[in-house]
């Protein structure tokens, strides 16, 4: 990459603070996820997005929120913990399938300036919107990459919409992972951090997690992490991966990037320090709201 | 210039009325260029002569984690083996982690002549994008698809939403032209068109005046070097130095460079070229459609062309005390340590050949270091050359030879001329060093030519290789060379064609 210097100096010292891409951040800051994204468009075998109170698990929220309501959701959240530096956005749909959380991070980046604004994205429009994410404040992006290679993205994810197109199988697996990289080497070449996440299917793409992590690696990623499946939706027969399981994508991944192993599948309002364990969302929202994070 | 709407670039006969025929004198030349009765000189008799095909690859194959696909039969690009070694140790120069040179075939058959290529493309590109995940996927056609009229520019644009790297396609079919410097022009057009990418800028929500200040001193303060095909690493550090005296900050593109940093080649105050040859299709373009200035007029060899060289970024910068002050610190260093070479180079008789530019330069450097040129081949000839020729110091019945390759015409030459050294590049150097002649690259990835460094290596060099020339002069006691003895006392130009421009004239 051309400037990987500058890169990895704003790396350190923008992860020092967020509590999902430092592992001594966890204990210490907070974040809130601001379910604000109602569409996705593609559609992961794994994933039911849902609107509950009582489900913990990315994908699941209690409600939405506007753009508007989200700064004033931040703002409550400030007052409860003001040990938030991070306001992110990961669900319950895609981020960037929709311009609502562009949209919220640029009245947050306004009102909050220096709060890290932080976006989950399966990268589909990631490219496209590269300049306008960076104008917004972003400063730290997570991309979910299940797979780099067309024969076995398939079988994670079922069909993707795209331009006004509906497509399946390999067509839409060649089309998510093209712009997937290019959508990483784009935002890294603005100045974002970005931490892959990889949800570990065993017998699907568990040998192939190392291909993951060096070919985003070369994209200029900086982090990993891997998500061990939650089955459901589609994969509900599927077997969750086992903690060996775990660690040997672990290792298999810590060849090419760092792995940040303190992941706790938040939802898509979840707020608070995830170290500690406690969550505020139960008090920031009266109603109960309904989400899904892919953070 | 506007081409850039066009799927391919116009050649260089038509752009620039390039000639790749003529033998007399620089004057004859000179004034012929003058005239503009180049252009119509053929030869009835030519052998074989590089490809555009392949003067681009010698370009593309040098840029970091990209994947070459060569459409067509298997033949073609097979020069590219020569060239792995090298390109992969000079990307490793610039980033250790470069992969080298990576190339496919879609070696079409016969079949393909009748049914299209199409799909064998489409495999391959997505063969290319899943197995390397390049940065980019640079497409070169060639003759055969473009003779059956394989849509290249339709496939690859409806495979780019599939791949992850981005598509080139550069059109460099090698029977479109005898320019062979052509191939510059689309290589150039290629970029232009697919890697060159002016980024959207949204206004940010919180204006940081700080950053942007910075941002627009660094790009004041930032010069794009063009080293197309002739200029070593050590060459680029030479120039680096010189330019960091003057507080500047030189980027070096397209050779070596990665396929992303095309992206930002607009965030820079000034394209400097070094060799109108190769570049003037590019600034021209970068000026036209984003206005950013260049200057091309000299190549920085010899101290002169750098004196000049140099005058001209000072005044674009107007800093031209500081360059003053530069040159005259360098020039007197230089000088000093010129002295012990010059002795043992004076009065010998040096041949050269190579571009256009690049001959007309070396010979201004030569001189500056007191040696003869009593001959001159160029590759082609254009309007470009009348100022080099004008500036350089040469009795007027010097031969100037326009020929790309034609190794008999430069046999028949050398034969009546017996240089004390010959100075070109790697296809005539053998022949040259067969005749008895020691011979010396006009340009190397090893040597450093540019600069007043350059100067120096040069003279020390020469110096080295003249002091005992008995290797050639064995080599040519040893070796039958393919030409009757009969060749050498005809006229070396007898095939060279000039009736048509007589004509005109």
């Amino acid at each position: 990459m051309s400037q990987p210097l500058e890169n990895r100096e704003t790396f350190h010292h923008l992860i020092k603070q967020h509590p999902c891409f430092n592992g001594d951040a966890h204990f210490k800051y907070g974040r809130i996820h601001l379910p604000v994204s109602p569409a996705c468009n593609i559609q992961c075998r794994f994933c039911k997005r849902g609107f509950n109170k009582w489900e913990n698990r990315p994908g699941v929220s209690r409600g939405l929120l506007t753009p508007t309501e989200a700064v004033e959701k931040v703002a409550q959240a400030l007052e409860l913990c003001p040990e938030i530096t991070v306001a992110g956005i990961a669900g319950p749909g895609d981020t960037l399938a929709t311009d609502d959380a562009l949209e919220a991070f640029e009245a947050i980046h306004h009102r909050f300036p220096s709060l890290t604004n932080c976006l989950s994205t399966n990268g589909l429009l990631l490219a496209e919107k590269a300049e306008r994410i960076i104008a917004a404040g972003v400063k730290t992006v997570t991309v979910t990459v299940n797979a780099v290679d067309e024969n076995i993205l398939p079988d994670i994810c079922s069909y993707i919409h795209y331009h006004d197109q509906y497509l399946t199988g390999i067509n839409a697996a060649r089309i998510l992972i093209a712009a997937q990289l290019d959508g990483i080497r784009r935002i890294v070449s603005l100045g974002a951090v970005v931490k892959v996440n990889t949800v570990l299917i065993p017998g699907v793409n568990d040998h192939h997690v190392g291909h993951i992590a060096q070919t985003t690696a070369d994209r200029g990623a900086s982090l990993f992490n891997i998500i061990p499946l939650i089955p459901q939706h589609e994969l509900q027969e599927h077997a969750a991966p086992t903690c060996h399981q775990l660690n040997l994508a672990r290792e298999a991944a810590e060849k090419h990037l760092t792995v940040f192993r303190h992941c706790r599948h938040c939802r898509a309002d979840a707020c608070g320090i995830p170290g500690k364990g406690l969550d505020l969302a139960e008090k920031l929202y009266d109603q109960p709201l309904n989400t899904f994070s892919h953070g | 210039m506007d081409f850039i709407k066009e799927k391919a670039p116009p050649v260089r006969e038509d752009r620039l009325k390039a000639c790749n025929a003529f033998g007399g004198s620089c004057c004859q030349l000179a004034e012929g260029a003058r005239k503009g009765c180049l252009n119509g000189i053929k030869r009835t008799f030519a052998q074989t002569q590089g490809c555009q095909l392949n003067l681009s690859m010698a370009i593309l194959n040098t840029l970091r984690n990209a994947v070459i696909i060569i459409h067509a039969p298997i033949g073609c690009g097979g020069g590219s083996t020569a060239m792995a070694g090298l390109t992969k140790n000079f990307q490793k120069l610039r980033d250790a982690k470069a992969p080298g040179l990576i190339w496919l075939n879609t070696n079409l058959d016969e079949s393909d002549v009748i049914k299209g290529g199409e799909s064998k493309l489409r495999e391959a590109v997505l063969y290319a994008d899943r197995e390397f995940r390049p940065s980019a996927i640079i497409v070169a056609n060639s003759c055969v698809p473009a003779l059956i009229g394989d849509d290249l520019d339709g496939i690859l644009a409806q495979l780019q939403a599939e791949v992850a790297a981005k598509i080139v396609p550069v059109h460099c079919e090698g029977f479109k032209t005898k320019i062979q410097a052509s191939a510059y022009d689309a290589v150039y057009h290629g970029i232009l068109r697919n890697l060159v990418d002016v980024r959207e800028e949204y206004e940010r929500v919180i204006p940081d005046e700080l950053e942007e200040l910075a941002e627009n001193y660094r790009r004041s303060k930032t010069v794009n070097i063009l080293n197309v095909s002739s200029m070593s690493r050590f060459d680029e550090d030479e120039l680096t130095r010189l330019l960091r005296a003057l507080e500047l900050n030189a980027r070096f593109m397209p050779c070596y460079a990665h396929p992303d940093d095309f992206e930002t080649v607009t965030e820079a105050a000034l394209n400097v070229s070094i060799c109108a040859t190769h570049d003037d299709y590019f600034v021209g373009h970068l000026q036209a459609q984003y206005g950013i200035p260049f200057v091309l007029r000299a190549i920085p060899i010899g101290i002169m062309n750098t004196n000049k060289w140099l005058r001209d970024i000072g005044k674009f910068f107007t800093i031209e005390d500081r360059v003053e002050r530069l040159i005259e610190a360098e020039t007197r260093e230089l000088e000093k340590a010129l002295a012990p070479y010059r002795e043992a180079l004076r009065g010998k008789r040096a041949f050269l050949a190579g571009g256009e530019i690049r001959v007309l330069a070396n010979a201004t450097a030569l001189v500056e270091l007191g040696l003869e040129v009593v001959g001159l081949k160029g590759y082609h000839y254009d309007g470009f050359g009348d100022d080099f020729l004008n500036d350089l110091d040469l009795s007027d019945e010097v031969l100037f030879n326009v020929a790309t390759g034609q190794p008999f015409e430069q046999s028949n030459l050398l034969e009546r001329l017996k240089p004390d050294i010959y100075v070109g590049h790697t296809g005539g150097n053998v022949w040259a060093a067969k005749q008895g002649f020691p011979v010396y690259p006009i340009f190397g990835q090893t040597v450093n030519y540019m600069g007043y460094n350059g100067v120096f290596e040069l003279a020390r060099r020469l110096t080295r290789l003249l002091k005992n020339p008995v290797f050639n002069r064995n080599l040519a006691a040893n070796t039958r060379l393919p030409y009757f003895e009969d060749w050498y006392k005809q006229d070396p130009f007898s095939y060279i064609d000039d009736s048509p421009a007589q004509s005109n004239g």
